[in-house]
């Protein structure tokens, strides 16, 4: 019998600071055995527990896209007891990850669709996965226009900033990153992500919109979506929550008849409505 | 008592009738008959519902803490705290003022409702009784007398029991049953005062330190760490308990025996010169655990090393909270004296 | 369905003979206030089956308190160990054993096997026993219980009129092996015992007081805002007793524990009353306030269950409504919301 409990050694490979405030890294990890490389099979917008021996475990989504082969990237922010460690480990360090875990975006129902990303501060982590994913030779042609609305407090805290300068310069995406306020040297967007969806006015014919952001951003996304016509099921949310055992058991990411990890952390609108508001 | 009971009603009423309060802390009759719970209730008609018999165990002061805590106020427009009516034996009375002295409730905002105490029931010393009497049936009346405390059951028997063989044993050793420094006092006649436990303390005194130590540990061997006690406590009043920080984390969360029993410690030395002794942990533990011989040696130590009982008056702070130019330096100077 | 008696005389060697090949576990008086707890026991004048059910149910035998998922040594893990052990739990009330059944839900089912639970689940033979005086705080009819139920029960054990004998009925292939196993200490059962089990049955029903628990779920749902869950959980300490004492209340905490280099991975008990269940790392909560709490408590069990497992997740057993230190009873909080309009 298989043990849900027990991660898998995994060696640090790289860490690379993302941001200017120092307090987000991405980690790059190799599985340490090869069957567990090879078993480790997951799509985009799923999540693993990291696991430090002596700290404890932490959920964080997977940023790497499956088509990136041989190794998994996490980026973590800096904020209690483990991640507080784990920001203190360098490359070599050897550590624990449990997963897959949690279900991914609706691939299946992605097919043939257009989307629609909208994302602030360091939840993209997914998303990177995500358009890591859906560019790649192999999957472009499944999927329709891809728009992207990605923003940050200001320029340093954006994540990734190398491959969005990429995705910045394809056609096969539009990428559009912004900041709340004009800072010196910026010459991109200014405005509030909701803002800026508002004012691109992307059409929601035959578009599904995948929104992963602090709540708040959440909370004045949803209603500009709605407004142009993005229905409900069509409005497709990444939650965090307060995890433990990442599987359905321990109950505290249980919010009303849905486990946050085992039934999600991907839920539509539509679904998210019926819960108690406890949500986030 | 009957007469307590229409008494608190009365003046609950007027109170309300008056504006004096926006809400009293009191008891009402609980399940199955056996016991009392706490209850809010903000009106004079909630006020029916307000109980006083012998099953009135527990320390209503414990509510107090939170009911004043606010967030940041803007000067010049600060929200008037609630006035509140509580409903208190001697016990609540002196964890009332220790929570007053420490400004977790003003005394300005509180009315008191002093109740004298013949000592409370362990109701589940009673539904232990009526089980071996009568198996596990609802009691659907129960009459606090003189000498004995009478029922009736839902299947029409009428039993009575000795009372003082179900009296709490800290309520036998009780010094102080009459609330001092109440509002208004309710008419009744309480207990004689108590040896505080005399026998009790001197029986843990005639212990090794060894000794104590194992009694300490069998005891605490049954904790299940539910926090029960520190939650029933008024002076436990932390939003942040020492036992759940994780950084640092002083303690496992765990029933790790030497995790259990520093929590403990911490919370009983934590305690010292504020505990009134109500009792309230030891009633609220659902393992029996018996934290009297330890809660009451602080108690007396504190009382010999600093002549100082809390609860009774609003200006001398506990000593555990001041600083004096003459205080003893000995712990540091001579840590193994003794 | 294997029926047999066991005759008071041949209990005892019965016992010697479990506690050859398994460990034998069963309400003892834990020393304090009259109370049992379920302890190891070797021989029969240790049980006490009191009408008053034991202080911690029998979920700890099944998903202790504390238990070590797995050791490690400095970055590396260096053992897992499953418990091992064939056990013999006897004198578990139908309430308890019912809630195993809805343990066996969270932690077996749902697509991944908790290994650790699964195993002593599997060592285990379970023995229940009715009860003929439920207290006034037992409200299993209320919930679909009963208490001559046998859900979750390998044997279902039971006190015939004739002198102490015990009637055992198997409900389950490990309660008929048990029968055969032990074919030697029992007798065979006759039509007049088994009336008279099932006019005892009953009896004892009919001396509980039922709540009609119809459309509660419908009801609770559509009362997820009402002010009755400030008003009725305003006296809450936030305690763990009601979560700790319920013999189906599962959630757990995962932490590490180390000294120098070595250390373990424990789980333990937790509760959803605790303030600091769901407190993020980043100080945000999204319950930070109790009716809150006591909200996800009372719906988790009778409504969310329901939609997940196809149960409530009450056994009706009392225990939280004897030991909440101040007497918030879950019965007035169902009645409350069934009289919702």
């Amino acid at each position: 019998m298989k043990n849900p409990y027990v991660p898998l050694p995994v060696t640090i490979d790289e860490v690379f600071i993302e941001n200017e405030a120092r307090d987000i890294k991405t980690f790059r990890l190799t599985f340490d055995r090869d069957e567990d490389r090879a078993g480790f099979s997951y799509l985009p917008g799923q999540f693993a527990e990291l696991s430090l021996f002596g700290a404890g475990e932490s959920p964080i989504g997977i940023a790497s896209s499956p088509t990136e082969e041989g190794f998994l990237l996490f980026s973590v922010k800096r904020t209690g007891v483990v991640t507080g460690e784990l920001h203190a480990c360098a490359a070599g360090r050897k550590m624990g990850v449990r997963g897959p875990l949690g279900h991914p975006f609706p691939w299946e129902r992605m097919e043939g669709k257009n989307l629609l990303i909208v994302s602030g501060g360091f939840a993209f982590t997914t998303l990177r996965s995500s358009i890591t994913y859906m560019l790649d030779p192999a999957n472009r042609g499944r999927f329709g226009k891809i728009t992207a609305v990605y923003g940050a407090r200001e320029p340093g805290e954006l994540l990734y900033k190398k491959s969005i300068a990429e995705w910045v310069a394809r056609p096969d995406i539009d990428f559009i990153s912004t900041i709340d306020r004009q800072k010196d040297g910026w010459e991109g967007r200014v405005g509030l992500v909701p803002n800026v969806v508002k004012d691109l006015a992307p059409s929601a014919e035959n578009t599904l919109a995948i929104v992963c952001g602090p709540p708040i951003m959440i909370r004045f996304t949803i209603p500009v979506l709605l407004e142009l016509g993005f229905a409900k099921e069509a409005i497709i949310l990444s939650l965090e929550n307060r995890m433990k055992c990442g599987i359905g058991k321990c109950g505290r990411c249980n919010v009303g008849p849905v486990y946050v990890c085992k039934d999600g952390p991907v839920f539509t609108w539509a679904q998210l409505e019926k819960l108690p508001a406890e949500y986030y | 008592m009957g007469d307590a009971a229409r008494e608190i009603r009365r003046i609950a009423a007027e109170l309300f009738d008056g504006k004096k309060i926006d809400v009293l802390i009191g008891f009402e009759k609980g399940s199955d008959g056996y016991r009392s719970r706490p209850v809010f209730v903000s009106s004079a008609a909630e006020a029916e519902r307000l109980a006083w018999d012998a099953t009135c165990s527990h320390n209503l002061a414990v509510y107090l803490p939170s009911l004043f805590r606010r967030g940041p106020q803007k000067k010049g427009a600060e929200s008037a705290p609630p006035r509140v009516g509580v409903v208190a034996k001697a016990c609540d009375m002196r964890s009332l003022i220790a929570l007053a002295k420490e400004k977790q409730a003003p005394r300005e905002s509180l009315f008191v409702i002093g109740v004298p105490c013949r000592g409370m029931i362990d109701a589940r010393k009673l539904e232990a009784e009526v089980a071996r009497a009568a198996g596990g049936v609802e009691v659907t009346a129960l009459v606090d007398g003189e000498e004995a405390v009478s029922v009736e059951t839902a299947d029409g028997r009428a039993l009575s029991f000795a009372r003082e063989p179900l009296v709490h044993d800290a309520c036998l050793e009780c010094r102080f049953p009459v609330p001092r420094g109440a509002d208004v006092m309710v008419e009744g006649h309480a207990r004689p005062a108590g040896n505080n436990g005399d026998a009790l303390l001197k029986e843990f005194a005639k212990l090794s330190e060894t000794e104590r130590w194992q009694k300490f540990q069998a005891e605490i061997s049954r904790c299940i760490r539910c926090y029960a006690c520190r939650q029933a406590c008024p002076t436990c009043y932390c939003t942040e308990c020492f036992a759940e920080t994780n950084s640092p984390a002083w303690i496992g969360v765990t029933t790790e025996l030497s995790d259990t029993m520093i929590f403990h410690i911490v919370r009983i030395f934590h305690q010292a010169g504020r505990c009134s002794e109500c009792d309230a942990c030891v009633r609220a533990c659902p393992m029996g655990i018996d934290l009297r011989p330890f809660t009451k040696k602080i108690a007396a130590d504190v009382r010999e090393m600093f002549g100082f009982t809390p609860g009774f008056d609003l200006e001398t702070p506990p000593p555990l909270l001041t600083f004096r130019e003459d205080d003893q330096q000995g712990f540091i100077t001579e840590p193994h004296r003794g | 369905m294997d029926k047999a008696l066991l005759e008071r005389k041949n209990l005892d060697a019965l016992l010697v003979a479990i506690r050859k090949v398994a460990k034998l576990f069963a309400p003892a008086r834990d020393g304090r206030d009259g109370e049992t707890a379920f302890s190891p026991v070797e021989s029969t004048a240790e049980i006490h089956l009191e009408p008053v059910n034991t202080r911690l149910s029998a979920k700890g035998l099944f998903f202790p308190q504390r238990e070590t998922l797995m050791r490690f040594s400095g970055s590396a893990l260096s053992d897992v160990t499953l418990p091992t052990g064939a056990f013999v739990v006897f004198g578990v009330r139908p309430c308890d054993a019912r809630s195993l059944t809805w343990l066996d839900c969270v932690f077996i089912g749902g697509g991944q096997e908790d290994p650790y639970f699964q195993e002593r689940r599997k060592s285990a033979v379970v023995i229940a026993m009715a009860c003929d005086q439920p207290c006034a705080s037992c409200f299993c009819t209320s919930v679909g219980g009963s208490p001559y139920g046998s859900e979750g029960a390998d044997l279902l054990a039971s006190a015939t009129g004739k002198e102490g004998a015990l009637l055992f009925e198997a409900h389950s292939d490990k309660g008929g092996e048990f029968l055969r196993t032990y074919a030697d200490f029992f007798a065979a059962v006759d039509g007049d015992t088994l009336k008279e089990r099932d006019e005892r049955a009953a009896a004892a029903k009919r001396r509980m007081k039922a709540l009609d628990c119809a459309d509660l779920k419908e009801k609770l749902d559509a009362g997820i805002d009402s002010p009755l869950w400030d008003t009725l959980t305003k006296t809450c300490l936030g305690c763990g007793v009601c979560a700790y004492l319920c013999p189906v209340c599962h959630c757990f905490d995962i932490t590490d524990e180390k000294r120098g280099a070595e250390g373990v991975r424990v789980r333990s008990w937790d509760s959803c009353q605790f303030p600091r269940f769901t407190l993020h790392a980043s100080g945000h909560n999204p319950r930070p306030l109790k009716k809150a709490r006591m909200r996800q408590r009372i719906m988790h069990k009778f409504s969310y269950a329901v939609e997940t497992a196809g149960t409530v997740f009450c056994s009706g057993c009392g225990r939280c409504v004897r030991a909440c230190p101040v007497n918030l009873d879950i019965r007035r909080i169902l009645a409350a919301f069934k009289d919702l309009q």
